[in-house]
């Protein structure tokens, strides 16, 4: 009886255990059903209108793609339009460093080449994360020698940054192939096959990501076997060398940090194994071309200096489709058009930034309460990042000045700094296939207003060879410096320009825009007239503007127009003719602090980042690097820094307390006086005098739910009719979501997407940031973000995180790949006509990481301290030219990016995400942007009232899929650092905060009415709950469990009964 | 000692362990449902020393016993569906771009610990539910 009794009992527990896990599940599920449904392509829930009155109106794909008449999709179209535009980004993107007895082109019938590296059969062509390539892809090997696709069999494969290795598609590829114009040309089968075998091991991937202790694991040329021996009967004519690095989020390589045994020092200096491999290559084939695949600038000097290697190009990660455009430039379809977008140093660790490049944790981190605010880095290089520091001291060397030529910070040079010696190749710096010549064509027109002076330059380019080919115009400019002056660069990129196709022979204009904001110099101890301090400054005396191929060879122009020649130390001699000296005059030679103490929006300039210098919190502690004394202001390393009292508070997140007793009854909640919903404010201008009435609609609840959940979903917001949205994804080489996961099924162009062949083609397909970077193309970047922007509209997506827009501090940054360059304005221009290109489709691009995410080590809350000057003129610039978009105002309306994304980081001790100075004084008031501001991925919550205040339109919560229903913002927000709790009530004394929130909630949800989210929104929208296999699922679970709990409770008490 | 008293002593130790290593992960990175989960752990700390004491004095299937034990089991579920919620995101971002993160893998570890802990919970409550007196 007993033991019966026992059975029941415990039948009754493990049924309810089960019951228990069942609802555990099914909670899970809800919670995170958008999530859900993206990742399996279900639809839990969906939105719909009674009527389809204005919908999918506003924003439409291409006639190419969706043709409304016929309500017909064409998904070949669109992968063949992204094979065309991946392989034209691939090959403007192509960089020629070297090409001795035009090694380049491969010409012939059928040219037989050999292929040597690891890399040559499993090429980089994006990263372990972030710029990662995704789905069917085209191989370096097929681009040279076949002609049409092999999706089926050909998926690209990624190792993230935890380790192992897939493939980025799960299930086969079933739908189109492609064809396509190869190179032509017969690779060495014996070779690929030996490679093909070693990477059976899945070692390499297409996506990998930067590491400590790097490896970068070249087989040893005995695993090739007798494949050797195979380099004979024409394959001897030519060898392909790969030579490869990879990057990607969360990791950066670290000075010295090299695996044991591979020979190098340094992880971008070349491996035994790679030297062997490329002697290899001299010693079995006549003609030597070596491929650089990688984005973080690797140490390829002795490359250079080798007699034996013919040619090298640098390729970048080219995308899925990329290695197309690669071999167009290898077979000479197309001559190599693109210049490098940062300086390659003989060796990296020569950059300044890199004596303060790492892991730095305060000595007295157990005294800061903030788990993330241990860690800091000194950004003691100030001004000089990246070319600035080399072309800068190489100018002052050859003038004799600042002890440029002294020996401290030498690297490559044999005593005295060189920079012939420290530099492989120049920023801006690139080879064709042909020759052209370039002239300034008369004097630059010269705009002044008040507070802006524009000068357009006329630039004739000819071609002098015998090659048709594309050309890019780079136009650079140098300020007056002496010592006693704020520090500057002696050269800056200002702007640039390209070609179309020239033939040989024949020119072509281009015209250039410089605005010479970008070269005014902050001055941070200037006195403003209403007693700030800090503005940009702009010396009386002579400028220079030269054109060049790169910013040594322009350099090397304005020292000629100098008087300079190689007898004063020049490495070669510049053409003073390419130059155009300005001499400014500024109220009889004074320094001008006015023309540029104003922004575009009329706003005054002055210091706003202050407690981004050490210094301002503990005096002449750190000493900056200046052209004034290079060797006596050569950085030291500032580690065990301990963090003074002063600092605590910042870096403890101190940063705004909640107040009393204020009246805020000028600001209106819940109002029923208006009922206007978001759809109708489709478009609208954030001047629309309905603004103010909709936002007084809102509750103080929905208000501050907006301004927390700031992705990837959006919030649903009754009173305005909005519905909750998956809205958001990341990057910038393309939209993450296959065609068949879109988030709106609604759309006509996705509705019969199921039964698509190519449904399941994944459009992140595209290039590093690099190599967009390095096409020198406004227009090209523009088609890219005109196409993502087609993308997001197949994946129902209004917002992109992305692109990546912080500034290659140094070659060690594992991100590089995922932004531009170390120039401030190739950088700013790339987003902003990619940002532009995308709103024309609706999709708001949101770049990242605003800003100072200067390394991936310790991102989450690293403290980088640098003087503003620095942050001003080198990172905010390039977030400047973008935000502003001046190229595109019109006098109708004001242009300019509508989104981004707040960096990890912090600028000083202040977060960023809590930097009003950043946020609001700088980016509202002095650029005028309005829209779209997220917090990164659980940015500390802790810091919600002090980040609203700031200037964030909301937090980026990872996942809250359905908060509104079940989240309590006090749950969510708990932990402020003041210890209140965020909850409806606690700004009721607060007018800043009542304001703050209105001004953030304004800037969200006129983004939102700019984006492609409005396609979809009418007065009869709304959402309903739809069934999905995985409900189903567990719905049947919890039945069962259910039922059999029960039963064998009921048993249990009978059982009892009996006994009893 | 009874057999019954051990296992409900060892579950109640388990939700001790649980609640310690759920304050001590939400303290290196916020867990949204820390107040609740905390709660029912406290709870079911409560109810398996109640039943250890309840499954003495009567019988290991005493009705009251059997009830108690089920309401530990709910205190149980509870706990884990809050535990696995406030991991998921964690895990995801841990397992994807954010495998660096040092203090992210310290609150997922110590989450993790405080999982395995509620399940111990609830095998060991199982185990002990088949137990003859």
């Amino acid at each position: 009886m007993m033991a019966k009794k026992a059975l029941w009992h415990g039948l009754t527990v493990v049924c309810g255990i089960t019951l228990g896990l069942s609802v555990t599940v099914s909670q899970v599920l809800e919670a995170y059903r958008g999530d859900i449904d993206k990742e399996l392509g279900t639809v839990s829930e969906e939105v719909v209108s009674d009527d389809g009155d204005n919908l999918y109106k506003t924003f439409l794909p291409d006639a190419k793609f969706y043709d409304p008449a016929t309500e017909t999709t064409n998904t070949k179209a669109l992968i063949q339009a992204a094979i065309d535009l991946g392989r034209k980004e691939g090959e403007e993107g192509c960089v020629l460093l070297k090409n001795e007895g035009k090694a380049l082109p491969i010409t012939g019938t059928k040219p037989k080449v050999t292929l040597f590296g690891i890399r040559s059969s499993v090429p980089l062509l994006g990263s372990s994360f972030g710029v990662k390539v995704q789905g069917p892809c085209i191989t370096l090997e097929q681009a040279l020698t076949q002609n049409k696709t092999d999706f089926a069999h050909t998926i690209a494969s990624q190792i993230p940054s935890r380790g192992g290795w897939s493939l980025t598609m799960s299930g086969d590829w079933t739908g189109d192939e492609f064809d396509f114009d190869g190179a032509g040309f017969d690779v060495n089968p014996t070779m690929m096959q030996a490679y093909a075998k070693i990477a059976e091991s899945q070692t390499w991937a297409h996506n990998e990501g930067a590491k400590k202790e790097y490896d970068p694991k070249e087989p040893a040329i005995s695993e090739l076997g007798n494949a050797v021996d195979s380099i004979t009967g024409g394959y001897e004519e030519t060898g392909i060398v790969v030579i490869s690095r990879p990057g990607g989020e969360s990791n950066d390589y670290l000075p010295g940090s090299v695996a044991a045994g591979t020979g190098a020092e340094e992880p971008l200096a070349l491996t035994t194994n790679e030297k062997e491999m490329i002697k290899l290559a001299k010693e079995k084939c006549k003609k030597v071309i070596v491929l650089v695949n990688c984005t973080s600038a690797m140490e390829i000097d002795e490359l250079k200096e080798d007699k034996d290697i013919d040619a090298i190009m640098w390729i970048g990660f080219p995308g899925s489709y990329g290695m197309l455009g690669v071999a167009d430039v290898l077979s000479g379809k197309k001559a190599p058009s693109g210049h490098l977008y940062d300086i390659y140093a003989t060796y990296n660790m020569s950059a300044p930034a890199m004596q303060n490049m790492g892991d730095f944790k305060f000595s007295n981190a157990d005294d800061i309460t903030r788990s993330k605010s241990k860690t800091y880095v000194v950004e003691a290089e100030g001004l000089y990042v990246g070319y600035r520091y080399y072309e800068t001291r190489y100018y002052d060397a050859v003038y004799g000045q600042g002890n440029a030529a002294s020996s401290t910070g030498v690297y490559g040079s044999k005593g005295n700094w060189s920079y012939a010696d420290e530099v492989t190749y120049g920023f801006g710096y690139g080879l064709s296939y042909t020759d052209f010549k370039q002239e300034l064509v008369g004097r630059p027109v010269i705009t002044k207003d008040s507070h802006e002076i524009t000068m357009d330059f006329k630039v004739k380019v000819t071609n002098t060879g015998d090659v048709a080919g594309k050309e890019a115009v780079q136009i650079y400019g140098k300020a007056p410096w002496s010592k006693g002056m704020v520090e500057k660069s002696a050269i800056q990129l200002l702007a640039f320009g390209k070609t179309g196709i020239i033939e040989p022979g024949k020119s072509e204009e281009v015209t250039v825009t410089v605005d010479l904001q970008d070269l005014a110099s902050y001055d941070s101890t200037f006195v403003n007239p209403d007693g700030t301090k800090g503005t940009y400054v702009f010396d009386s005396g002579d400028y220079y503007f030269a054109i060049g191929n790169g910013a040594h060879d322009a350099l090397n122009n304005v020292l000629a127009a100098e008087g300079k020649t190689t007898a004063d130390g020049m490495d070669y001699n510049g053409n003073a003719a390419a130059t155009f000296k300005w001499n400014y005059n500024y109220q009889g030679g004074k320094q001008d602090t006015d023309t540029f103490a104003f922004s575009k929006t009329g706003q005054r300039i002055s210091n706003h980042l202050e407690y981004g210098d050490w210094n301002f919190y503990e005096p002449n502690t750190v000493t900056y690097l200046s052209r004034s004394n290079w060797s006596g202001t050569w950085p030291k390393t500032y580690s065990n820094m301990k963090a003074p009292d002063s600092m605590m508070n910042d870096l403890n997140g101190h940063y705004y307390t909640i107040k009393q007793g204020e009246d805020t009854s000028s600001i209106k909640w819940n109002s029923k006086e208006t009922n206007i919903q978001l759809y109708e404010m489709v478009g609208a201008e954030y001047d629309d005098y309905r603004w103010p009435s909709i936002l007084s609609q809102l509750t103080v609840e929905e208000s501050m739910y907006i301004a927390g959940y700031g992705g990837p979903t959006i919030p649903a917001v009754p009173s305005i009719g909005l519905e909750e949205y998956y809205m958001t994804e990341n990057c910038g080489n393309g939209m993450v979501l296959s065609l068949n996961k879109t988030v709106d099924k609604n759309a006509p162009w996705s509705k019969n997407i199921d039964n698509d062949k190519n449904a399941n083609w994944n459009p992140q397909v595209f290039a590093a940031s690099p190599n967009l970077a390095s096409s020198f193309n406004h227009d090209l970047m523009y088609e890219l973000g005109v196409f993502v922007g087609e993308e997001a509209l197949f994946d129902g997506l209004p917002i992109l995180w992305g692109p990546g827009l912080n500034t290659h501090r140094h070659a060690y940054n594992g991100r590089n790949c995922e932004y531009y360059s170390e120039d401030p304005v190739l950088s700013g221009v790339c987003a902003m006509e990619f940002a532009i290109g995308a709103r024309s489709k609706g999709l708001i691009a949101a770049p990242k990481h605003f800003a100072f995410n200067d390394q991936e080590t310790n991102r989450n809350g690293v403290a980088p301290f640098m003087t503003e000057q620095r942050a001003r003129e080198v990172e905010l610039r390039a977030f400047q030219i973008a935000f502003e978009a001046n190229k595109y105002d019109t006098a109708e309306k004001d242009m300019g990016m509508i989104g981004l994304m707040t960096s990890f980081s912090k600028i000083g001790a202040v977060e960023v995400t809590c930097s009003r100075g950043l946020l609001t004084d700088i980016l509202r008031n002095e650029w005028g942007f309005h829209g779209y501001a997220v917090t990164d991925i659980f940015d500390d919550t802790d810091l919600y009232t002090a980040a609203v205040y700031a200037g964030i339109t909301g937090f980026d919560i990872r996942g809250a899929s359905s908060f509104y229903d079940k989240t309590k913002l006090s749950s969510r927000f708990g932990n402020e650092v003041d210890g209140v709790a965020i909850a409806p009530g606690i700004y009721d004394g607060d007018l800043a905060m009542n304001k703050a929130l209105r001004q953030s909630n304004r800037d969200f949800l006129w983004g939102l009415a700019q984006s492609n989210l409005m396609n979809r929104f009418n007065a009869s929208t709304h959402k309903v709950w739809k069934m999905t296999w995985w409900r189903g699922a567990y719905i049947a679970a919890i039945s069962v469990t259910a039922v059999l709990t029960l039963g064998a409770a009921v048993m249990f008490v009978l059982e009892t009964r009996k006994e009893g | 000692m009874k057999k019954t008293m051990i296992l409900s002593g060892v579950s109640a130790v388990l939700l001790i362990v649980a609640f310690i290593t759920a304050l001590v992960s939400s303290n290196i990175v916020n867990m949204e449902h820390l107040s609740l989960t905390i709660t029912v752990l406290v709870i079911g700390f409560v109810v398996f020393a109640a039943d250890a004491y309840l499954a003495t004095k009567f019988s290991n299937h005493h009705p009251i016993v059997v009830v108690v034990g089920l309401v530990a089991l709910v205190m149980l579920v509870v706990a884990l569906t809050n535990l696995i919620l406030d991991s998921a995101v964690l895990a995801a971002a841990q397992f994807t771009y954010d495998a660096v993160n040092v203090s992210g893998w310290q609150a997922f570890y110590t989450r993790a610990a405080s999982i395995v802990c509620v399940i111990a919970g609830m095998v060991l409550l199982a185990v002990k539910s088949f137990l003859k007196d």
